[in-house]
C-alpha cells in the first residue's frame, strides 16, 4: 500500500533488534549511520532509522496513528502500537475489510483507550430496551451513540457490520450526531454480542441512555418545515409586492394592486401565525408569568409590523410592509436553523466521557478492596459505612440498616431497613455500617443526577442564573426603550421610517454573547478539567473557579497523605478491647479510623446496634451492652496527653472507662509544597483550617514554608463555616476538604472541592470533586479557568461593540429590518465560533496532563 | 390583463406543490442527516469477497 513506508519499517526492524540486544544505544547507532550512510530511493539525505526511532517520527501505528514507543508489534510490514490495535487489524483482514485503511490514513481508534464500564453479556442484553427504536417479527432496531466515530473509514466500517456479524441486517450511521442505527435478527445475534463486537473494534458505544436523544431530531424537523413554509410565503409575498415598486397605473391596475395587497395579507397569516408562533408564545409567557426572554423584542417587532400592514391594507392607505415582514421571519428562522447546526457541529467532540469518580469497597475474603462504582456488577458485596452513599441497587445482607434518602427523594426522615430488603442506590447510610449485595449495575445517570440536582439550592447555584437573568432583562428593557424612543422620534417626520427604525432596533439587538458565549466556553473547559481529574457539578463553575480569591484548605485527607497514616494500638489492650476498638473504627470513614482498622487487621468485628458520628468530635457506638466512644480528648473526656507534630492521640472509652490512647502518625504530602507555593504566587489567599490541635503548626511550617496567610486550629465544622463567611465578604472563596468535617463549609463555599482518593466519600454538597492525585494540577486549572473568564469577557466586549453600532444605525433609521434580521443570527454565530475557537486554542496550547 | 389571475393561481399552486414536496422530504427523515450520504456515495460497491467465499 505504501511502498516507502514498508521499506522503512523492514530496515528499522533489524535495527530495532540490534537496539533491543542492548549493545548499541540509539546515539551510538546514529553515529554508526553517519559513518555508513544509507540513502532511501529518491532522497539526498542519509536516512537513519535509529535517529528516526529516537525522535519517534517514523514508526507510528498503522491502525490508530499512535507512536509505537520504540517497541512496535509487527505483522508483515505493518507496525502496531499495541496488541489491541493488532487484533482489530487481524479481524478486519480476516473478513476482507482492509479497505478501511485505504480510505483514510490511520483511521483506527486506539484500542487501549479507557473503557467506561465492564458489563457482562447478560447485563448488556438487559439494557436493550433503552436503545430500541422498533421491534417487530424477530427484528429489532437499536440506536447507539458512538463517540469514537470520526472519519469516513468509520462510516464505511460501521455500515459493513453485517459482514462481521451475520445477524445484523442493516447498519446506518449518522456522521454529525455520531449515531449508529442497527437492525438485527434476534434469532441470530444479541444486543450484547453487537456491543462486544463494537467494543473489540474500538467503537465502544456510550451506554448512557441520555446520550441517545430522539426528541431533538423532531424539533429540528419542525424547524425545517417552518423554514420551508416561511420561504414559500416570503417568495410569494415578494412577488406580489414587486409591482408596487414599479408603480401601477392608478386608473387601470388599481384592482390588481388591491388584489395583491389582499393576497399578501392572506399569505402572511400562516407566515406569522405558524412560522412566527414561537416568538408570540414567548411574548405571552412574558405577559402571563413575567418570564422575559430574547424572543420578546422580536415578537414585538413582528407584531408591530404585521398589525401596521394589516391596518394599511384594510384602510386602503398603503400596501403595508409585508415584504419586509416575510423576509424578516424567513431570515430569523434561517438564522435559528444555522445556529442549531453550528451548535451541533461545535458540540461534536466536546462531550467527553464524564465518568463518576467514585469508589466502593468490595468485601473480599479477608478484607475489603476498592473498586470503581462504574465497574460494580451484580453479585458484588459492598460495605457501606456511616455517611457513605449506597452506590447501586442491592439487597441488604446480614444486619439492619438506617438509610437517609434525603438526596434522592427529599424525604428527610431516615428509613429503617431490615436484612433482605432492597436498597436503592443514592441513599446515605445514617446508621451502623452494613453490607449489601449489588443486584443491578451502577446507574450512572441516577447518581450524577443526584449530584447535579440534590443541592440546587446552594448559594453559588442561585447566583449564576440570577446574574444572567438580570443582565438579559436589563438588555431587553434597554432595547425596548430605544425602540420606542426611535418610533416616537421618527413618527411625526416620516411614519414609514419610524416603523422601520422601531422594528430594526428590536431585530438587531442581540444578547447572544450573554446567553451563548459563557456556556460554550465553560462546557469546553469543564470537560477539559474532567480529563485532568476535576469534576464540576455544573460547567459554569469553571468561571467561578477563575474568580476565586481565597482558598481554605482542610488538613486531614487533603494535605496529609492518606496512605501513610499509621495507627499504633497500645499493647495493653486485651483481645476483646481490640475487637471493640476495631468495631467502632470500622464504622467510620475518617482517615484515622481507617488507620486503626488497618492496624487491627485480623481481628473480628462485633455486631453494632447504634452508631453515630459527630463531625469534628468523634463517634459513638452501642454494641450489645457496651457504649463505645472514640475520638479526641474532649470527646472521651480524657485529660489531654502530650501530642506533637508527629504524634496524635485518639482516645477510646468503653462504658466511660478510658483506655490508653491510640497513637496516630501522619505525614504531610511534601510534593504539595510546590503546588501550594504556585497557588500563592497566583495571588491567592491561602488559609488552613484544621480541627486538630495547634501542635501541628510547627511541622506544617516546616513542610509548607511561607505558604499559608492564616492558619486556624481547633476548628469545629461550624467554625469553618463562619471562617468561610468572613472570607466571602472580601471575594469568592473556595474550600478544599475531604467532605468529612467540612460538609457545611463545602456547601457554603463558592467552589466546594472534595478531594477524593480510594474512599466512597461522595459529598452531594460539594460543587466539585477533585481526584487526590490531581491536586498538583490545581495551579494549571486555575490559570485555565482565569483565561476562560477572560475569553467570556472578550466576547461580552465584542458583543457590546456590535450592539452599540447596530443599535445606532437601526435607531437612526439607516438599517432596514431585513438587514437587521440577517445581521442578528450571523452575529451570534460569529460570536459562538469566536468563543469556541478561542477556548480551543487556549486548551490546545496547554500540555496534556 | 385577465390572464394575470390565471398566472397567479398557477404560480401559487406550483409553489404549494413544491412546498408539499419539501414538507414530505423533511417529515420522511431525509433531511435529518445531510453529511453521511456525502461520504457514503464515495465508497465502492465491491461485493464482499469473504461473503462470496463462504456462500
Amino acid at each position: 500500500m505504501r511502498p516507502t513506508k514498508g521499506a522503512k519499517i523492514t530496515i528499522t526492524e533489524s535495527y530495532t533488534n540490534i537496539a533491543h540486544s542492548g549493545i548499541f544505544t540509539p546515539r551510538r547507532l546514529t553515529n554508526a549511520c553517519l559513518h555508513n550512510p544509507f540513502y532511501l530511493s529518491g532522497s539526498k539525505n542519509p536516512y537513519c532509522p535509529m535517529a528516526a526511532l529516537a525522535d519517534k517520527t517514523s514508526l507510528i501505528c498503522i491502525h490508530c496513528g499512535a507512536e509505537t514507543d520504540n517497541n512496535p508489534i509487527l505483522v508483515g510490514d505493518k507496525a502496531f502500537c499495541c496488541q489491541g490495535c493488532k487484533s482489530v487489524y487481524q479481524i478486519l483482514e480476516a473478513n476482507g475489510l482492509c479497505e478501511y485503511y485505504a480510505l483514510n490514513d490511520r483511521p483506527g481508534v486506539h484500542a487501549g483507550a479507557k473503557s467506561e464500564g465492564n458489563y457482562s453479556l447478560d447485563e448488556l442484553n438487559l439494557m436493550v430496551s433503552h436503545f430500541t427504536l422498533a421491534q417487530s417479527g424477530g427484528n429489532r432496531t437499536v440506536l447507539l451513540y458512538i463517540p469514537a466515530m470520526h472519519c469516513s473509514s468509520c462510516i464505511w466500517l460501521l455500515e459493513k457490520l453485517g459482514d462481521l456479524d451475520k445477524g445484523i441486517t442493516e447498519s446506518r450511521t449518522d456522521f454529525v450526531s455520531k449515531q449508529l442505527r442497527i437492525r438485527y435478527q434476534e434469532a441470530n445475534t444479541s444486543f450484547g454480542n453487537i456491543i462486544m463486537m463494537l467494543k473489540s473494534l474500538g467503537y465502544e458505544p456510550s451506554l448512557m441512555p441520555e446520550d441517545n436523544s430522539k426528541a431533538e431530531k423532531k424539533l429540528s424537523r419542525q424547524l425545517l418545515v417552518k423554514l420551508g413554509i416561511a420561504g414559500f410565503c416570503a417568495g410569494n409575498i415578494m412577488m406580489f409586492s414587486f409591482p408596487q415598486y414599479l408603480g401601477l397605473d392608478p386608473a387601470e391596475e388599481r384592482e390588481f394592486g388591491r388584489l395583491f395587497d389582499l393576497l399578501n395579507t392572506v399569505i402572511s397569516l400562516p407566515l406569522v401565525l405558524y412560522c412566527g408562533a414561537e416568538y408570540f408564545k414567548a411574548f405571552f409567557q412574558w405577559i402571563q408569568r413575567g418570564a422575559i426572554s430574547v424572543k420578546v423584542p422580536l415578537a414585538l417587532g413582528i407584531g408591530a409590523l404585521w398589525l401596521r400592514s394589516i391596518y394599511e391594507v384594510a384602510s386602503a392607505t398603503g400596501p403595508g410592509y409585508f415584504d419586509s415582514l416575510a423576509g424578516l421571519i424567513f431570515f430569523l428562522l434561517t438564522g435559528a436553523w444555522l445556529q442549531n447546526r453550528t451548535f451541533d457541529a461545535l458540540r461534536f467532540g466536546e462531550s467527553a466521557r464524564k465518568f463518576f469518580p467514585l469508589v466502593a469497597r468490595i468485601v473480599k475474603q479477608g478484607g475489603t478492596e476498592a473498586k470503581k462504582v462504574v465497574d460494580l456488577v451484580p453479585g458484588d458485596r459492598v460495605a457501606v459505612r456511616y455517611g457513605e452513599i449506597i452506590p447501586a441497587d442491592g439487597i441488604l445482607m446480614g444486619s439492619n440498616a438506617v438509610v437517609d434518602y434525603a438526596f434522592a427523594t427529599g424525604e428527610s426522615t431516615p428509613e429503617n431497613k431490615v436484612a433482605g430488603e432492597i436498597l436503592l442506590g443514592g441513599g446515605r447510610n445514617a446508621g451502623p455500617a452494613f453490607e449489601m449485595e449489588v443486584v443491578r449495575a451502577f446507574d450512572h445517570g441516577r447518581l450524577s443526577e443526584i449530584w447535579k440536582s440534590a443541592e440546587g439550592q446552594t448559594d453559588a447555584d442561585r447566583a449564576i442564573p440570577a446574574f444572567e437573568a438580570r443582565t438579559s432583562r436589563i438588555f431587553i428593557w434597554t432595547t425596548l426603550v430605544i425602540a420606542l424612543a426611535a418610533l416616537i422620534w421618527w413618527l411625526p417626520q416620516n411614519s414609514s421610517r419610524a416603523w422601520f427604525a422601531f422594528t430594526a432596533v428590536l431585530m438587531v439587538a442581540c444578547p447572544c454573547a450573554l446567553a451563548l458565549a459563557p456556556p460554550f466556553t465553560w462546557n469546553q473547559v469543564a470537560s477539559y478539567f474532567a480529563g485532568m481529574g476535576l469534576f464540576l457539578r455544573k460547567p459554569e463553575y469553571a468561571g467561578t473557579l477563575g474568580e476565586i480569591r481565597t482558598i481554605i484548605f482542610d488538613k486531614t485527607g487533603t494535605l496529609t497523605n492518606q496512605e501513610v497514616i499509621r495507627a499504633e494500638v497500645p499493647t495493653s489492650y486485651s483481645t476483646h478491647e481490640k475487637e471493640m476498638l476495631k468495631t467502632i473504627a470500622s464504622q467510620s470513614h475518617h482517615p484515622y479510623s481507617q488507620a486503626i482498622v488497618h492496624a487491627l487487621n485480623g481481628y473480628e468485628n462485633l455486631p453494632v446496634d447504634h452508631f453515630r458520628e459527630y463531625p469534628g468530635k468523634g463517634s459513638l457506638a452501642e454494641c450489645s451492652e457496651d457504649v463505645l466512644k472514640l475520638g479526641g480528648a474532649n470527646w472521651v473526656a480524657a485529660s489531654t496527653g502530650k501530642e506533637d507534630g508527629q504524634r496524635k492521640e485518639i482516645w477510646f472509652s468503653i462504658n466511660g472507662r478510658i483506655l490508653e490512647p491510640v497513637e496516630i502518625y501522619s505525614n504531610y504530602r511534601p510534593e504539595l509544597a510546590g503546588v501550594l507555593k504556585n497557588l500563592k504566587t497566583r495571588g491567592l489567599r491561602m488559609i488552613l483550617a484544621s480541627g486538630d490541635s495547634a501542635v501541628e503548626q510547627e511541622k506544617l511550617h516546616a513542610v509548607f514554608p511561607a505558604v499559608f496567610t492564616e492558619t486556624h486550629f481547633h476548628m469545629s465544622p461550624a467554625g469553618k463555616v463562619s471562617l468561610l463567611q468572613k472570607e466571602q465578604m472580601q471575594g469568592k472563596a473556595a474550600m478544599v476538604g475531604d467532605g468529612l468535617n467540612d460538609a457545611g463549609a463545602l456547601k457554603m463555599a463558592d467552589i466546594g472541592m472534595v478531594v477524593t482518593g480510594d474512599t466512597n466519600n461522595f459529598t452531594p454538597e460539594a460543587s466539585a470533586i477533585l481526584l487526590r492525585d490531581s491536586m498538583g494540577l490545581l495551579p494549571a486549572m486555575l490559570d485555565t479557568a482565569r483565561r476562560s473568564n477572560r475569553i467570556v469577557k472578550e466576547t461580552f466586549a465584542v458583543s457590546l461593540v456590535y450592539n452599540a453600532i447596530a443599535l445606532t444605525l437601526a435607531a437612526t433609521g439607516h438599517m432596514s429590518p431585513l438587514i437587521a434580521a440577517i445581521l442578528m443570527p450571523s452575529s451570534s454565530i460569529a460570536l459562538m465560533v469566536y468563543a469556541w475557537a478561542r477556548t480551543k486554542i487556549m486548551l490546545g496550547r496547554k500540555t496534556k496532563p | 390583463m385577465k390572464i394575470a389571475f390565471l398566472l397567479i393561481i398557477c404560480s401559487i399552486s406550483l409553489g404549494a406543490l413544491f412546498l408539499g414536496l419539501f414538507i414530505w422530504w423533511v417529515r420522511s427523515g431525509q433531511a435529518d442527516d445531510l453529511e453521511t450520504p456525502a461520504h457514503r456515495m464515495l465508497f465502492e460497491d465491491t461485493p464482499n469477497t469473504q461473503r462470496n467465499k463462504s456462500n
